[in-house]
């Protein structure tokens, strides 16, 4: 590994160390990506995903992108001009990833008008991106790196949770399977499904917060946990995959009951993505 | 409201207290989870045993290059989904039919609508136009 090299001074180890970060982010993203690249959904919303809609996820990724790089990132960061940095290169590498990849499965030719090749692209960029920066952590060296841990705030905790929950949604919201899964449940199903994700988070939350970890001591009752992590970390899950549901037009036409039951399908694996990403990350 | 007493046996463990930031939002998401479950109990109770009560209306129609678009919303009423709709539109003259055509949809979920369009040779002003919803299958 070239950041090895580092007694030679800061100015050789840094650009060495900062290749490595690139390609740890190159990983991540077809890592965390090819999923979605190779999902006919989502080669579809290329071009169907209603344009506004994209345009919003495409902006509302630029501070995601910050806020994962100033807990992660390319290199250390230490303010947020660093961050800024690490999320524009992120975005890029996530953007020419995609290109790439689509190219390679002919999903992207020359013929096809500027605004389907666009669309496609930027669509898959957003989980690119995440996974580039993504990538950093879970392709890093983790262990040899402790100063690396920080004091997480509440604010950050939820913020990680939201980050899980996202990708685990991005995954599933395009496919078909998430409507037709809430059109076959009946109420009583649902009404599971929603014990059962709180369940299981509180399992991961619980897991988390004893890992030798920061957030609460073992005389703790299980019900603060419960109701200061577990519970807003589910509500998130249930925001994230509605957005989600929203942005890939399932509930257009769609009634209140209908988009609850959606929302609770994605928000199964949305929780156990959100209570993960506070053990992984 | 103090959650954490200090301890010596963990010594990784950070303590402190929860602010009080961290119990209204807890306390606020409690809320809303209690509330969708309680929503979600109430139509469980109420009417999980329903049909679909599909229907289809006739919106606007409008000429196009070749010929005329017939727009069209298929509306469920009933409490369940209903999959692969298909959706016929006949031009009658008389009894004479004079252009039929299909379109399926992939799902009318319950108590909602979907939208789409038929596509004339014929200007259809001139003739009897039916649409209906021929049938669903079970999602």
């Amino acid at each position: 590994m070239g950041g090895i090299k580092a007694s030679e001074g800061d100015e050789t180890a840094a650009s060495p160390r900062f290749l490595v970060g690139i390609g740890r982010g190159i990983g991540g993203a077809m890592l965390f990506a090819l999923p979605m690249q190779m999902t006919m959904e989502m080669w579809e919303f290329g071009f169907l995903i209603d344009r506004w809609r994209l345009l919003l996820l495409l902006l509302l990724v630029i501070p995601l992108l910050v806020g994962i790089s100033h807990r992660l990132g390319f290199e250390k960061t230490f303010c947020w001009k660093d961050d800024m940095r690490d999320a524009t290169i992120a975005y890029g590498i996530g953007i020419v990833t995609s290109a790439m990849t689509l190219t390679l499965f002919k999903l992207l030719t020359a013929d096809m008008p500027i605004d389907e090749m666009a669309g496609k692209i930027a669509l898959q960029a957003v989980p690119a991106s995440i996974g580039a920066l993504l990538g950093r952590s879970q392709l890093g060296s983790g262990k040899d790196d402790p100063e690396e841990e920080r004091p997480a705030s509440y604010g950050s905790e939820l913020f990680l949770m939201a980050v899980g929950a996202l990708f685990l949604n991005l995954n599933m919201a395009p496919t078909e399977e998430m409507i037709l899964i809430s059109y076959k449940m009946t109420p009583w199903h649902a009404l599971a499904t929603i014990c059962l994700s709180i369940a299981l988070m509180h399992g991961f939350v619980y897991a988390v917060s004893f890992k030798g970890g920061h957030e609460l001591s073992s005389d703790t009752p299980w019900w603060h946990a419960l109701i200061r992590f577990t519970l807003p970390g589910y509500v998130i899950a249930l925001v994230i995959s509605l957005y989600c549901l929203w942005t890939f037009g399932r509930l257009d036409g769609g009634a209140l009951m209908p988009a609850i039951e959606a929302m609770i399908v994605l928000a199964f694996p949305g929780a156990i993505g959100a209570a993960a990403a506070r053990l992984i990350l | 409201m103090t959650d954490s007493k200090p301890t010596d046996k963990r010594a990784h463990t950070v303590l402190r207290k929860a602010h009080w930031i961290e119990w209204t939002t807890g306390l606020i998401c409690a809320l809303l989870v209690t509330a969708m479950i309680l929503l979600i109990a109430y139509h469980a109770v109420t009417g999980s045993d329903g049909k679909p009560d599909i229907a289809a209306i006739v919106l606007r129609q409008e000429s196009a290059s070749g010929g005329y678009q017939v727009f069209f919303e298929v509306e469920n009423k009933g409490m369940r989904t209903a999959a692969a709709v298909p959706v016929i539109a006949r031009l009658m003259e008389g009894e004479k039919v004079v252009e039929i055509h299909e379109v399926t949809f992939d799902y009318v979920p319950a108590q909602s609508s979907a939208t789409g369009a038929f596509l004339f040779k014929a200007n259809p002003s001139g003739y009897r136009l039916e649409i209906r919803a021929a049938g669903y299958i079970d999602p």
